[in-house]
């Protein structure tokens, strides 16, 4: 896509260590064109390490909503060289990108990353001694990046300067002046600059009625709207923001939110106060999902409800925990002993999170039985423009899961064993088969009650289907398929359990060729459906490991490859 | 052995005859009773093992979890229902071994809640494996060889952890756990006691009862002051015999 030549859109991506900033200085940008009315979508990409190694962010606005960061960049901010040669896989950077950097720096930007062939305008400022001469610290070299970089763009001038004010309210008046002056000197080291091929900024449309949010912020509000007074919780990576956020709030609405000890205590806490009639919920990603699948099994037979939030990242093992992916459907789907049946949602985005959500809360009540919400770390910490009224506030109204709690006019016995009405243990065969018939009957009560996301033609030549994440890329790649002249559809499949079989048979009648298209190295969707139902005998699997969002070269190439799309016109060369 | 009606239910238990339980199950139903308590204002939360099968023959509301959990499940009852009394009844195995992180951590957290602990020294409900309260060279029926670890004492592990409330009492010595068991349960913090409970099954035979009755020694009897955590640490490091009584309580506000 050529930078200068898209006004509908634009995407910029900022590299550097951990403590340089660079969230930060993405946030400012991204923010600010929200403020202006544009769409926004900004991916935060960090080394595995998680704190102290590099970070980075792509950031990409537009005049209509996005899902997903873009497959190029047309503008790169690199604080330090080295820190691109780590995203190589993640930041693919256009060949004609505007590229600011530092004067000081010894890296080869060619050695890190930057195109070979690159023919953009390359800025080299002395970042470092800017920041040290007007923001007194060198710590200042993103503020002195980021004048650098909206001096160029033009970027959206009134709206980052209101920004920025909300933003310095947080420092004390020698930080906030430091920090501005930093930005100043930034902008007036490239006022004189005489240049060509700035890319253009998209205008704006004036979506006022935007916010920018991340799937966990969505997923937590959303929670607490729905009645969630209880979290219980322990640190993991790329969860860790809903516990952040449930600490803070939870308790200025009388709510409880518990650090805990392990994972599985997380789970047993959860459990405890759904038993005392609180919507309660736990939050992790694979390793710590592994660990409550005991509990998880638990609710199931006790029958308590229990809402689990599986933020997933790139596994087995400790794996890239940074990054992200879609492999912990199996865990999701069967991750307990016995038969242990599950209502499974899984967000498509992070709006999705906030529907989800609620949703969440209420099935689980419904069923009295554990709801497992998947969510991915791309859309969990990844941060996207929804309507400003998406998640409404707290109202006053808590309405909890009365109806298997401890209450006061009735006794409540409950067993991990297998058990009758009132909770006394049974041990024969019968019994067994009659109540596994139950549990499953109760989460079953739940089909179809969370409908797909569908786009495109409801017929035609090509079909995608997918769960999570690969919504975004789908819905692109479905419009692509449209310019070129095929007719495409796609659904997006948000209750993985139970599965709504009947719905499935009906969408997948519609192509002539179906592609399931999932972020794991195995296919769990596509073997997970294969076991449910009679797929059509020209149904693919575009599929690989996680590790960094899809690209929708990537689809266009599986698809021309395979026949289902005609190759596009070769790019013009200048 | 009367059964206290009020809250004891219909349902027979599954213990051996001779179980250490039944003694527990008698006194804590009688001390409730006795403090006035109505079953629908008691929780009480197990794991799984033989003393976990507790809370299934008592009218208060129960739940019979999952091994080595109960002290978050009955953790996250008690901060959602404040007004509950919250007991938990476990076993030496599920709360020394398996489920040993959530004690250091419930002492941590102190809830209001009430851990009865049925040490028997044996994994019962699985015939007869060494737990870790077992002695050093006991001969388990389980194992080719005497027991070789090390045992915990739990009395001292809950001194160490900074438990607020630490006790132990003997099964069979109705009058004085039911008394022990109402100053744990009033205790407003995370309270503590080891209940000697005997297996003679899988761990000594009926000598067991004569043998402990011979040997305990009363704390009460030896002028320990409950409050003096030094003086609670030095009584366990001279004892030669198994203690009863409050061996520390912490006031707390």
């Amino acid at each position: 896509m050529s930078p200068s030549g898209s006004p509908s859109q634009l995407s910029i991506g900022v590299v550097g260590s951990g403590g340089d900033g660079v969230v930060l200085l993405g946030e400012l940008l991204a923010r600010s064109a929200v403020l202006a009315g544009l769409h926004c979508y900004m991916d935060k990409v960090f080394g595995p390490q998680i704190r102290g190694g590099e970070s980075s962010v792509s950031l990409r606005i537009s005049q209509s909503q996005v899902l997903r960061s873009a497959d190029e960049l047309d503008v790169l901010l690199v604080l330090q060289w080295s820190d691109l040669a780590r995203f190589h896989d993640v930041l693919s950077i256009a060949p004609d990108a505007l590229v600011i950097c530092s004067s000081e720096d010894d890296g080869d930007p060619q050695a890190c990353g930057l195109p070979i062939g690159h023919r953009g305008p390359l800025l080299s400022l002395p970042l470092k001694q800017l920041a040290l001469d007007h923001g007194r610290s060198k710590q200042a070299r993103n503020m002195v990046l980021l004048g650098a970089a909206s001096g160029l763009l033009d970027w959206y001038p009134q709206q980052l300067r209101a920004i920025l004010e909300r933003r310095m309210q947080r420092y004390d008046e020698r930080s906030r002046e430091n920090n501005l002056a930093a930005v100043a000197a930034g902008r007036d080291a490239v006022a004189s600059w005489q240049g060509s091929g700035i890319p253009a900024l998209p205008t704006s449309n004036g979506n006022a009625d935007l916010e920018l949010a991340s799937g966990n912020e969505l997923l937590s509000r959303a929670a607490i709207a729905s009645g969630c007074r209880f979290m219980a919780g322990y640190p993991i990576t790329p969860a860790s923001e809903i516990l952040e956020y449930m600490t803070r709030r939870l308790p200025q609405l009388g709510g409880t939110c518990i650090q805990a000890e392990d994972e599985i205590a997380a789970a047993c806490l959860t459990i405890g106060a759904a038993l005392g009639g609180v919507r309660s919920m736990s939050a992790t990603s694979g390793p710590g999902m592994t660990l409550k699948s005991e509990s998880i099994a638990l609710s199931g037979m006790a029958g308590l409800p229990m809402v689990v939030v599986d933020v997933q990242r790139c596994g087995p093992s400790t794996g890239i925990p940074t990054r992200t992916e879609q492999a912990d459907l199996n865990l999701a789907l069967y991750g307990a002993h016995g038969d242990s049946p599950r209502i499974v949602l899984a967000a498509a985005h992070q709006a999705d999170c906030a529907d989800l959500a609620t949703q969440a809360f209420e099935l689980a009540g419904e069923a009295s039985a554990p709801v497992i919400l998947l969510s991915e770390q791309q859309i969990a910490q990844g941060l996207a423009t929804v309507p400003r009224d998406l998640v409404p506030e707290p109202n006053g109204s808590v309405p909890g899961w009365p109806d298997t709690a401890i209450g006061a006019d009735r006794q409540v016995q409950l067993t991990g064993l297998e058990h009758d009405d009132s909770g006394r243990p049974l041990s024969d065969a019968a019994s067994h088969q009659a109540n596994s018939l139950l549990r499953n009957a109760r989460v079953n009560r739940a089909l179809s009650r969370v409908p797909a996301l569908y786009e495109g033609a409801a017929e035609g030549e090509l079909g995608l289907l997918c769960f999570g994440s690969s919504y975004s890329i789908c819905r692109e790649a479905i419009e692509l398929a449209g310019s070129r002249g095929v007719t495409a559809g796609m659904m997006c499949i948000r209750m993985l359990s139970p599965l709504d079989q009947a719905e499935l048979r009906d969408w997948l009648r519609g192509y002539r060729h179906v592609v399931i298209v999932e972020m794991n190295y195995s296919g769990q969707l596509h073997d997970y459906l294969r076991s449910r139902l009679q797929l059509p005998e020209l149904t693919m699997s575009l599929r690989r490991s996680g590790g960094r969002p899809w690209r929708l070269a990537e689809v266009e190439d599986f698809l021309v490859r395979h026949g289902l799309l005609p190759a596009g016109p070769p790019e013009l060369q200048p | 052995m009367s059964s206290t009606p009020l809250f004891r239910n219909a349902t027979e238990p599954v213990w051996c005859d001779g179980c250490g339980d039944f003694h527990v199950l008698d006194g804590l139903c009688a001390a409730l009773e006795g403090m006035g308590r109505e079953p629908r204002n008691v929780a009480l939360v197990s794991g799984i093992g033989c003393s976990s099968r507790l809370p299934g023959y008592m009218e208060s509301h129960g739940f019979n979890s999952i091994h080595g959990r109960a002290l978050p499940i009955a953790s996250g009852l008690k901060l959602a229902r404040p007004e509950l009394t919250v007991i938990v009844t476990a076993g030496d195995g599920d709360i020394f071994s398996i489920g040993a992180t959530h004690l250091v951590h419930t002492v941590r957290r102190n809830p209001a809640i009430t851990l009865f602990v049925m040490d028997n020294g044996v994994y019962g409900l699985t015939k007869g494996q060494q737990s870790p309260t077992t002695p050093p060279g006991t001969q388990m029926r389980t194992a080719a060889q005497p027991v070789g670890d090390a045992s915990v004492d739990p009395l001292s592990l809950m001194l160490s952890l900074g438990c607020g409330f630490v006790a132990q009492a003997y099964a069979a010595d109705q009058p004085a756990m039911q008394q022990l068991m109402q100053q744990a349960i009033e205790y407003p913090g995370f309270s503590f006691v080891n209940i000697l409970s005997p297996c003679p099954v899988f761990r000594g035979g009926m000598g067991i009862y004569k043998e402990l009755r011979r040997s305990i020694s009363r704390i009460d009897d030896s002028g320990h002051d409950p409050a003096d955590l030094a003086a609670a640490h030095a009584l366990l490091a001279s004892a030669e015999a198994p203690l009863a009584g409050i061996l520390f309580r912490r006031d707390l506000p």
